[in-house]
C-alpha cells in the first residue's frame, strides 16, 4: 500500500534537514553583510576622494559575484574568511588594461586594511577580521546597462598579454536573481535558525517585508545548494595550488537548474548532476566545458578554467560522487553517524561535526517538548512548524506522548 | 482496564501495516517490522502478553518487550551511558529496548502499543544514531542504577 508521502517541510526530510544545518553554518554569520556594504561604500568615498586618480571617474560601484547573488561562504579551506567582489565601473580616459589597474591600485593606495595586493583583474583588500574585499575596475562599453569589460594584466608583464575581457556582472546578476525568487517557507525556517544560532530573533511572517536589522539572509533552495556546492568544491580542493573550478561557472548552472519548490538533497543532485553532465558531455567531444554569461554571451566564464581535460573530469568525478552519495542516502540505508562520516569528507570536519550535532540537539529538543510526529514508515517528523502536525493526512495518525527511557547500564 | 490482545492485534494491523503478527498464543503476540526513523530501516519485534482482566501485574512484568532485530545495535565502550544507552540485559545478553518509566503512568495494559510502542522505538532509535553520531544523548533518560 503506498501511503502518502509527508509534507514538504525543509526540515521534513532527515537528509534535507541534515544538508540545510551545513548550510546554516556556512553562512555570513548576521551582521556581516552589513558590515561588507559599510566597508565597500568607505572604499568607493575613498577611492574618488580629491586628489585620487580616480576622482570624478567612478560611475557607479555595485557587488557582482557571490554577494550580488546572496550565495557567499567563508572561503576555501577556511572557516572564518570571506570574499566580496566589487565591480568599480571607471569612466574618462582609456589607457589599457594595465593602466585602469594602475590607476585603482594608486587610488588604494594608504588605505587602512591589512594588506592589499594587486592581481591580475582586481584589487584585493584584506581586513584583519578575514574579510576580503575584491575591487575589480571595468568600463563600460557597451548600451545594455553596465555591458563592458575588465582589466586582465599582471604587473609588469607588459602589453601583450594585457587585455580587455567581455563582462556583464550586472546584468547576470539580475538574471539569477529573476530565477531564484525567495521561497517564503525555506527562506523563514532558515533565517529564523540562523537568526537563532546568533541569539538573535528572525520573527517575520512575511519573508518580503524584513526588518533592517535582520535581513533576509537565505532566500531559495537554488543558492542554499550553490552554497553547499561552492563548499563542496573548496574542500574537494583545499589542497590545491593551481585553479579551481569558478564560482561563477556554478552559479550560471544553479540558475539554470533553478526549480523551485524542490527538497535540498534533490537541488544538490541536480546542480551537481548539471554541471558533471556538461562537463561529461564536453569530454565525449573532446573540448572543455565553455559557460557564457546568459545575458552576454561574450563573457565566458570559463575563460581561465577549465585548463585541460583532466582539471574538469577531476571535477565530474567528484560532483558525481556527491550526487551518488545523496542517492545512496535517500534510497538505500546509512546511520546518521555513518552519514556524518561521509559528510565529513564531502564538507569539512569542523562544519559537519557542528551541524549534526545542532541536528541531533534540534531533534532532541523537539522530541522531549513533543513536538513532532510520526511518518507512516514509523520515520520521525520534526518540521520546522510544530503547529502544523496534527493537520498533516500524509502521517501516522499516532500522537506524540512524553516517555522515559530507562535502563541499566554495563560497561562490559 | 486492560485491552485485549485482539484490541491489540487489529490497531497494530490498522496503524502499523508493515508490523506482521508473526506469532500468536492465547493473550500473547509477537510482531515483526520495519522503522524508518532517519535514513536507516530497522527490523524490530514486539513481544507482549496482554495480562487478564482478573489478572494482578506490574508494569515492570507487563510492559512490552522490544529487539532490534537487524542492523544489530552498536556499543561503544568507554562510553557514560555505558555500552549501550537504556537498555535492559537479558540473562544471555540479549538487548531489549526500555522506553517507560514502569513506575509512573507513562504506560498501561490499557494503552494501545500502535500508539505508544511504535512511535517509542522511533523515539529510542532516534536518539541512538544521535549518540553514536555525536556521543550525546538527546532523548529522554534516567538509569536504574544498582542499589
Amino acid at each position: 500500500m503506498a501511503w502518502p508521502p509527508p509534507p514538504k517541510d525543509p526540515f521534513a526530510d532527515p537528509l534535507d534537514a541534515v544538508l540545510a544545518e551545513i548550510a546554516i553554518n556556512l553562512q555570513l554569520p548576521p551582521g556581516l553583510h552589513a558590515k561588507a556594504v559599510d566597508r565597500y561604500e568607505a572604499v568607493r568615498t575613498y577611492i574618488e576622494r580629491p586628489g585620487s586618480p580616480l576622482h570624478g571617474r567612478v560611475a557607479c560601484f555595485y557587488p557582482q559575484g557571490s554577494m550580488r547573488i546572496d550565495a557567499t561562504i567563508s572561503t576555501r579551506g577556511t572557516d572564518d574568511e570571506y570574499d566580496i567582489d566589487i565591480v568599480a565601473e571607471i569612466t574618462g580616459r582609456d589607457d589599457g588594461p594595465e593602466a585602469l589597474l594602475d590607476d585603482l591600485e594608486a587610488a588604494l593606495a594608504g588605505y587602512q586594511v591589512s594588506k592589499i595586493v594587486r592581481k591580475t583583474r582586481c584589487i584585493a583588500l584584506y581586513y584583519a577580521d578575514g574579510m576580503h574585499l575584491d575591487v575589480t575596475p571595468a568600463r563600460r562599453t557597451g548600451l545594455k546597462e553596465k555591458e563592458g569589460v575588465i582589466a586582465h594584466a599582471k604587473k609588469g608583464v607588459g602589453a601583450p598579454q594585457a587585455r580587455y575581457v567581455p563582462m556583464n556582472a550586472f546584468a547576470f546578476g539580475e538574471w539569477y536573481c529573476a530565477r531564484t525568487p525567495t521561497e517564503e517557507r525555506f527562506a523563514k525556517a532558515l533565517n529564523e535558525r540562523l537568526y537563532a544560532q546568533a541569539g538573535m530573533v528572525f520573527a517575520e511572517a512575511d519573508v518580503h517585508d524584513v526588518p533592517d536589522q535582520t535581513p533576509l539572509i537565505i532566500k531559495s533552495v537554488t543558492t542554499v545548494v550553490l552554497q553547499l556546492l561552492k563548499r563542496h568544491r573548496n574542500i574537494a580542493y583545499a589542497d590545491e595550488t593551481g585553479r579551481v573550478p569558478p564560482s561563477i561557472v556554478l552559479s550560471c548552472h544553479a540558475g539554470h537548474a533553478a526549480q523551485p519548490g524542490m527538497g535540498l538533497a534533490d537541488m544538490v543532485i541536480r546542480q551537481a548532476r548539471w554541471t558533471a553532465r556538461a562537463i561529461d558531455d564536453a569530454a565525449r567531444q573532446g573540448r572543455l566545458l565553455s559557460v557564457p554569461n546568459p545575458e552576454y554571451p561574450a563573457e565566458l566564464f570559463t575563460d581561465r578554467w577549465p585548463e585541460n581535460q583532466t582539471q574538469q573530469q577531476g571535477y565530474a568525478r567528484h560532483l558525481h560522487a556527491l550526487a551518488n552519495g545523496l542517492e545512496s542516502a535517500q534510497r538505500g540505508n546509512v546511520q546518521l553517524e555513518d552519514l556524518q562520516a561521509w559528510l565529513r569528507v564531502q564538507f569539512g570536519e569542523r562544519v559537519v561535526t557542528r551541524s549534526v550535532k545542532a541536528f541531533n540537539d534540534r531533534l532532541g529538543r523537539q522530541v522531549k517538548a513533543g513536538q513532532h510526529g510520526y511518518t507512516r514508515q514509523g520515520g520521525l517528523f520534526t518540521p520546522a512548524a510544530p503547529a502544523i502536525i496534527g493537520s498533516l493526512s500524509g502521517l501516522a495518525p499516532v500522537a506524540a506522548r512524553a516517555h522515559t527511557n530507562m535502563g541499566e547500564r554495563r560497561f562490559s | 482496564m486492560s485491552l485485549s490482545i485482539d484490541q491489540q492485534i487489529e490497531a497494530m494491523s490498522r496503524l502499523w501495516p508493515a508490523f506482521k503478527l508473526v506469532a500468536r498464543e492465547e493473550s500473547a503476540a509477537l510482531w515483526q517490522g520495519p522503522v524508518r526513523p532517519l535514513l536507516q530501516t530497522y527490523r524490530v519485534a514486539i513481544a507482549y502478553r496482554a495480562p487478564l482482566m482478573v489478572e494482578r501485574f506490574s508494569v515492570r512484568v507487563v510492559q512490552p518487550q522490544v529487539q532490534i532485530l537487524s542492523p544489530a545495535l552498536r556499543p561503544r565502550r568507554g562510553d557514560a551511558e555505558g555500552l549501550l544507552p537504556h537498555v535492559y540485559y537479558g540473562p544471555d545478553g540479549d538487548v531489549s529496548l526500555c522506553m517507560l518509566d514502569p513506575d509512573s503512568d507513562e504506560w498501561s495494559p490499557a494503552e494501545l502499543l500502535a500508539g505508544t510502542t511504535v512511535p517509542w522505538v522511533t523515539d529510542w532509535l532516534v536518539a541512538y544514531e544521535g549518540w553514536r553520531a555525536t556521543g550525546e544523548w538527546t532523548g529522554t533518560g534516567r538509569h536504574v542504577e544498582p542499589a
